[in-house]
């Protein structure tokens, strides 16, 4: 498999389609935690290969790329990519598409260097608004401290493979052994205006039942050529839960723009096709998960304090009986 | 050539036959499945090509790829 030293990690990545001679270029950037390239190689990339050159690769971290210990901070993220693009000799502007935290790179991407970005393909983006940094560290943290080694056996006993073992062992390593979530919550805040600013052509996916569909509206209200699509019945998930749809709408939209045809800013209700969605059924089962782990998260923090009050109680005693 | 991309953890034991299926019976990850399909190019000839093969499919028949049909697949892509 293909490998480059990026800002001094060793990094996996996959150059498929049409080669540089294309039209455009797309960079396919991935989520966070259990995903890597491969998800978008069986999704996106096949949508766009038969016209345009495809550059995939899994995120520091993740995959086959190294694990540091440090450097999962979001400017981090934007300079790898960056240096990846200098070193397969790509300078010109190239159409980033992301998918979750994949999307969140692209548009802090297309925020400090516009001149390198084509334009934005944001499915399901999580993005830096207010708050949003210190959110997302702690529901990555809670999926972290859910798995403690006991449920985790219990868990993986059920389910006993190996992909799931290994999917797991990257999803704990990068929460317990690394900085990940420390430095997410050091992630810079992408204002209103900065927002505003940002105009290179979008089109952006989200799920109606998506627990980030507020994303979705703030992109709606700011961003000032962002063509949305809210896919029916669908969930975050909605490129596994929409496949076909979604990979006709981000082919499409790349074929109008190289057609010439502008980019506005217009909202979608796109009905899936049959067999697709599902979304409503799976926002819940990650609702009753996240519920489970808060519940959790609170008891270990009350036994944590009940010992902390005792310890001080006997502090107290012990200054007492010293008085 | 599956063995030589899973690597640690193959079931040696696993008899491998046209309905072999990649993710329920070998249990390859994804990303192993991006390495396998590297090497069938590799291999095989240049117009082997998964990316442009999956484009046809939706995730569910990704996931339900049996060894038999990927051999058709190399097959049609070589003769």
């Amino acid at each position: 498999m293909p490998y480059l030293d990026v800002n001094g990690l060793r990094f996996h990545y996959q150059r498929v389609g049409a080669g540089d001679a294309a039209d455009a270029t797309v960079v396919m950037l991935h989520g966070m935690l259990v995903d890597n390239l491969s998800s978008l190689y069986y999704t996106t990339a096949p949508a766009v290969a038969d016209f345009a050159d495809v550059l995939l690769y899994d995120l520091r971290g993740h995959g086959r790329t190294e694990r540091p210990p440090s450097g999962y901070g979001l400017d981090q993220g934007v300079d790898d990519l960056l240096a990846m693009l200098d070193l397969q000799g790509i300078s010109r502007p190239v159409y980033l598409l992301g998918n979750s935290y994949g999307g969140t790179i692209g548009l802090a991407t297309a925020q400090r260097y516009p001149e390198r970005v084509a334009g934005l393909i944001l499915i399901e983006a999580h993005f830096s608004v207010e708050g949003w940094s210190e959110e997302f560290a702690k529901d990555l943290e809670l999926a972290g401290f859910g798995l403690d080694a006991e449920d985790m056996q219990r868990w993986l006993d059920a389910h006993a493979g190996r992909k799931i073992n290994k999917l797991a062992d990257q999803a704990l390593s990068l929460v317990g052994q690394t900085s990940m979530i420390a430095d997410l919550r050091g992630a810079p805040t992408l204002h209103a205006d900065a927002l505003r600013a940002i105009d290179c052509p979008t089109i952006a996916i989200y799920g109606e039942y998506s627990d980030v569909i507020d994303r979705a509206h703030d992109l709606e209200a700011l961003h000032p050529c962002c063509e949305m699509n809210i896919m029916l019945d669908c969930s975050h998930s909605a490129l596994m839960e929409a496949t076909i749809t979604v990979r006709s709408l981000v082919r499409d939209w790349l074929i109008r723009r190289a057609a010439g045809e502008e980019s506005t800013s217009r909202t979608t209700k796109v009905r899936v096709r049959e067999g697709e969605g599902s979304g409503e059924e799976h926002r819940s089962t990650v609702e009753m998960y996240k519920a489970e782990l808060r519940r959790r998260h609170a008891l270990v923090a009350e036994a944590k304090a009940a010992g902390i009050r005792a310890v001080e109680a006997r502090a107290v005693d012990a200054d007492g009986g010293a008085g | 050539m599956i063995a030589e991309v899973i690597g640690e953890g193959y079931d040696l034991d696993l008899d491998i036959t046209r309905d072999t299926s990649f993710a329920e019976d070998i249990e390859i990850e994804s990303i192993e499945f991006v390495a396998f399909g590297e090497l069938l190019r590799e291999t095989y000839d240049e117009r082997v090509d998964l990316v442009a093969w999956f484009g046809e499919m939706d995730v569910d028949q990704i996931i339900a790829l049996t060894v038999g049909e990927v051999v058709d697949y190399v097959v049609r892509c070589t003769s």
